[in-house]
């Protein structure tokens, strides 16, 4: 039986690393540097929605929302899914035309999504500001989730399964022979002292364990690792903060986001505002450090579309790092050199989202070695190639 | 029974506490209503110190199993206080000086703080709510019931009334900006005043003095602020950067730019993790000191149980009106809606007290948040048991331009070893400040 | 009577929840943290992180070597008071 070690322990890792196992590819192995949730799994806004600008991402996001309404019962851990719809709005004519064109084809591929007259963004959310702005789509099957309990049902079952989860563990080189994969040197760590960016230390000394496949799912840490194979990934790694703020009775329905300035918000289960919004420029590489030029950003876009918040207080901040590819869409499947070795990387933040529906599609490449339609028009060769596929429904 | 107001003529006239009392006797009596209520009230004293002295322990519910909650910590290190006032949820009573006319309400109840129905919740699950795994067994459709069902209980208050205006914030750039007006903090400014550097010095509280101003039984003056320290009061520092400090001075931003900053912000209370220690009644000795130095006493029949300095100023202060255990751990607090006793041990012996103000003075804790928002190393430290910033000798951390002294570093000291902290602290700023 | 000894109080947190989080795997502080949402509510780890941090002593003989990260603010900020601050290059 192959083994495969799969690097990275958020959602997609684990969820690759549980539908290898539910195909019987059980012996299966999941590192990750830090604890569980400690990467942009731990750190997104929960936010699920079908509304993309692609036929590919919008028939994929269906699938996932499905899974993510069946995860409680099926996986018997709660992830509180609450589908009060994503309210995109504008507040440029480019972008409104935008909508309208992703509208339509979103119609066409099954979504009910719709544009907004002024009085029904004004029922939906009452409390928005509808200044400036010119138009608004909404598709009410869109959602949020609380994103932890997805990692740890993923881990639980893929654990019973028989997969292996071992945190705080980094990967600090590879050995190949033959142009493949044939062992993963790791490195136990510890979270380092040294600052609060979530750094990890070495905490004993490095070893080898052997694989006859290597699936990366490390986000933002992907190029970093992938480099030690020689292998040049595209994309990088994009700091992206988020705040949350004091909890507060239900009053928002919807993810509300903002394409003209890249503000995001939602309410949670716990009642707490939680969002975000696009602040440049950002530090180079992997960078988890808080900022107060984010939380200022972030306030007056917040107060511009709902005045009452002004009076609502921020209760912590933190940061994660999206990851970016040139023409937006992810990087997947299997390379030329290492032949055993997997990408799934660069899904440009809404990685999350996506994983429910591309675990399984990686474990179903993995164990056939079928490169599908959708796998070939994302693979890293696509940018040899120069044959881009560009997403423009990108929040923050 | 219940906490109430006590006057300079109910305590001996050469006390150290009557003193203070005659000293801060109140200049402007108020009104404040309580959810309809009137209440008697001192311009200026901590509005969750005005609700204790008109005897209102309990002020709101807790967020998920609806038990009742009053002020615990005066210090603004807790939910206990939370209250809607003027129209705005979520506001720390201990943290707001009282002005005439407020309307305060209390939050998350129903239908009111002292007798709430949503209690049951409490009792239908006497150990925890599992949320993660509540009715996850059944089929798809009363799984999602029960989260539309929890979204409607979750959050405390509500939006706003109306929308908060706020002054444009102020940008402050200084040589130094030292956190927390204690005695080293204190101390520590002058210090970097007197080598001729640009200080700013600020503090949350209204004055100088810090943990001095909580001792009833200290009624000396403060160390003054050299001239050439700017102090800042009512200025409490809300976050810190890489490069950049955030207060909020009277409501208003103020972003500091300073090439040192000194965190000189003490330690903090709690009372421990027992059965019940959430219960209306159960005080931080801190707490129930700084109430005192207000002229409120937290209850009729006081128990203080530990041997900390703010338990010795209480026994000190209040004689035989308080019952002192000072050997002694806490098993659990008795009583429902407030607290009515407690069983306390003390090596192998066990026994129930009666009373309905329980005050712990538990191990204090270094305050370590804002350095470590700053960048400075926190660790955690055997001999204190909780975490504390990495320092040398001076008081410098790892992070360069962070320092931290007094308290913060060494757990609680006489005030004069504070200061003298302090004075190191800043000597080798001053220093630092030279050599950049 | 219901004798929760609360580890949290601001999140309603006991220590049993705390205890059973043990039981399932999450040793380190930040896992604990995440599991049973203690530290994240009002207070936002004043109360809580050191009460976890000396049962984690307690129960696993070592205590955690950091906290978990002091994310700011200190105390809550209204984005009112975060509106107004910066020049007008951060808007």
């Amino acid at each position: 039986m192959p083994r495969v070690v799969v690097i990275g322990a958020g959602i997609l890792g684990l969820a690759t690393a549980y539908n290898l196992a539910k195909r019987g590819v059980k012996d299966v192995l999941v590192v990750d540097r830090a604890y569980l949730c400690g990467g942009a799994s731990g750190r997104n806004g929960g936010g699920v929605r079908a509304q993309f600008s692609s036929e590919t991402n919008i028939r994929l996001m269906r699938e996932s929302i499905e899974i993510c309404r069946d995860f409680a019962t099926e996986m018997k851990i709660n992830v509180w899914f609450r589908q009060g719809g994503y309210l995109f709005l504008t507040r440029t004519a480019a972008r409104a035309r935008d909508l309208e064109e992703n509208v339509a084809l979103q119609n066409r591929c099954g979504l009910p999504t719709r544009m907004l007259d002024p009085s029904e963004l004004h029922r939906i959310v009452p409390e928005l500001s509808s200044e400036g702005v010119r138009a608004a789509s909404f598709n009410p099957g869109d959602g949020v989730v609380f994103p932890w309990p997805f990692i740890w049902g993923y881990a639980r079952a893929a654990k019973d399964l028989g997969v292996t989860v071992r945190p705080f563990t980094e990967v600090v080189g590879f050995e190949t022979r033959g142009g493949r994969v044939t062992g993963v040197r790791l490195r136990p760590t510890r979270l380092s002292p040294l600052d609060a960016t979530d750094e990890v230390l070495p905490a004993g000394d490095p070893y080898t364990e052997a694989c006859d496949d290597v699936v990366l799912c490390a986000g933002a840490w992907s190029p970093k690792i992938a480099a030690l194979l020689g292998l040049a990934l595209p994309n990088k790694p994009h700091r992206h903060e988020i705040c949350s703020t004091e909890p507060l009775k239900p009053w928002l329905g919807p993810l509300v986001a903002d394409l003209t300035d890249g503000l995001y918000f939602s309410q949670s289960m716990r009642g707490e505002i939680v969002g975000g919004v696009a602040v440049e420029p950002v530090p180079e590489g992997v960078n988890q450090q808080s900022s107060r030029r984010f939380l200022t950003t972030y306030a007056r876009a917040l107060v511009r579309a709902i005045p009452t918040m002004a009076g609502v207080r921020v209760l912590r901040q933190w940061a994660g790092c999206y990851d970016l590819t040139p023409d937006g869409s992810p990087i997947v499947g299997r390379v030329a050199e290492p032949s055993n070795l997997t990408l799934a990387c660069g899904f440009m933040g809404h990685g999350f989202m996506m994983a429910p529906v591309m675990g399984r599609l990686l474990a179903e490449h993995v164990v056939t070695g079928q490169t599908s339609p959708l796998f070939a028009r994302w693979g890293l060769d696509r940018f040899a190639r120069g044959e881009l596929e560009h997403e423009n429904m990108i929040i923050g | 029974m219940a906490p109430r107001r006590i006057l300079p003529a109910d305590l001996p006239p050469d006390s150290a506490l009557a003193r203070r009392l005659v000293a801060h006797r109140p200049t402007a009596r108020v009104t404040v209503d309580h959810d309809g209520s009137p209440v008697d009230a001192v311009a200026g004293e901590p509005l969750a110190v005005a609700l204790l002295g008109a005897g209102t322990l309990t002020l709101a519910r807790s967020v998920k199993y609806h038990r009742p909650r009053g002020a615990m910590c005066l210090r603004g290190d807790c939910d206990g206080c939370l209250v809607r006032l003027d129209g705005v949820p979520n506001v720390m009573a201990c943290q707001t000086p009282v002005r005439a006319g407020m309307v305060v309400q209390s939050q998350n109840a129903f239908p009111t703080a002292g007798l709430d129905v949503l209690r049951v919740t409490d009792w239908f699950f006497p150990k925890h709510l599992d949320h993660h795994h509540l009715l996850v067994q059944f089929g798809g459709a009363l799984n999602r019931t029960m989260q539309v069902f929890a979204r409607r209980m979750a959050g405390l208050g509500t939006l706003p009334d109306a929308v908060a205006a706020f002054p444009r914030a102020e940008l402050v750039a200084v040589d130094a900006l030292v956190v927390g007006a204690g005695s080293s903090g204190v101390a520590c400014a002058n210090a970097i005043a007197r080598g001729g550097a640009s200080v700013l010095l600020v503090d949350e509280r209204e004055g100088p003095g810090g943990t001095r101003r909580d001792d009833p039984t200290d009624d000396a003056a403060y160390p003054g602020c050299d001239p050439a320290v700017t102090a800042r009061y009512g200025a409490g520092a809300v976050a810190t950067y890489e490069d950049e400090t955030l207060l909020l001075h009277d409501g208003r931003g103020v972003s500091v730019r300073a090439r040192a900053r000194v965190f000189a912000t003490g330690c903090r209370e709690s009372v421990g993790t027992f059965p019940q220690n959430d219960v209306p009644g159960v005080f931080t000795a801190r707490a129930c000191a700084l109430a005192l130095c207000h002229g409120v006493l937290c209850g009729e029949r006081v128990v203080v149980v530990g041997d900390g300095p703010f338990a010795r100023a209480l026994v000190a202060a209040l004689g035989a009106r308080v019952t002192h255990a000072p050997g002694a751990a806490v098993v659990e607090a008795l009583g429902g809606r407030a607290v009515r006793g407690a069983t306390l041990r003390e090596g192998a012996r066990t026994w129930k007290v009666k009373c309905d103000a329980l005050v712990i003075d538990g191990e204090d804790s270094a305050a370590y948040e804002l350095a470590g928002q700053a960048g400075a190393r926190v660790l955690w430290s055997d001999g204190r048991r909780c975490f504390v910033p990495e320092s040398d000798a001076d008081g410098a951390t790892n992070y360069t331009g962070v320092y931290v002294t007094g308290s913060l570093r060494w757990g609680r000291r006489a005030p004069d070893a504070r200061a003298r902290d302090g004075a190191l602290t800043g000597a080798r700023v001053l220093r630092d400040l030279e050599g950049r | 009577m219901t004798a929760k000894a609360m580890l949290c109080r601001c999140e309603d947190v006991t220590l049993d929840e705390v205890m059973e989080a043990l039981d399932a795997g999450h040793h380190d502080i930040e896992s604990v943290k995440r599991y049973t949402g203690f530290g994240t509510g009002w207070c936002q780890g004043k109360q809580c992180v050191l009460a976890c941090a000396r049962l984690l002593a307690q129960v696993t003989g070592r205590a955690p070597e950091m906290p978990i990260t002091p994310r700011p603010p200190l105390h809550p900020v209204p984005l009112g008071v975060l509106a107004s601050l910066g020049g007008d290059e951060e808007g």
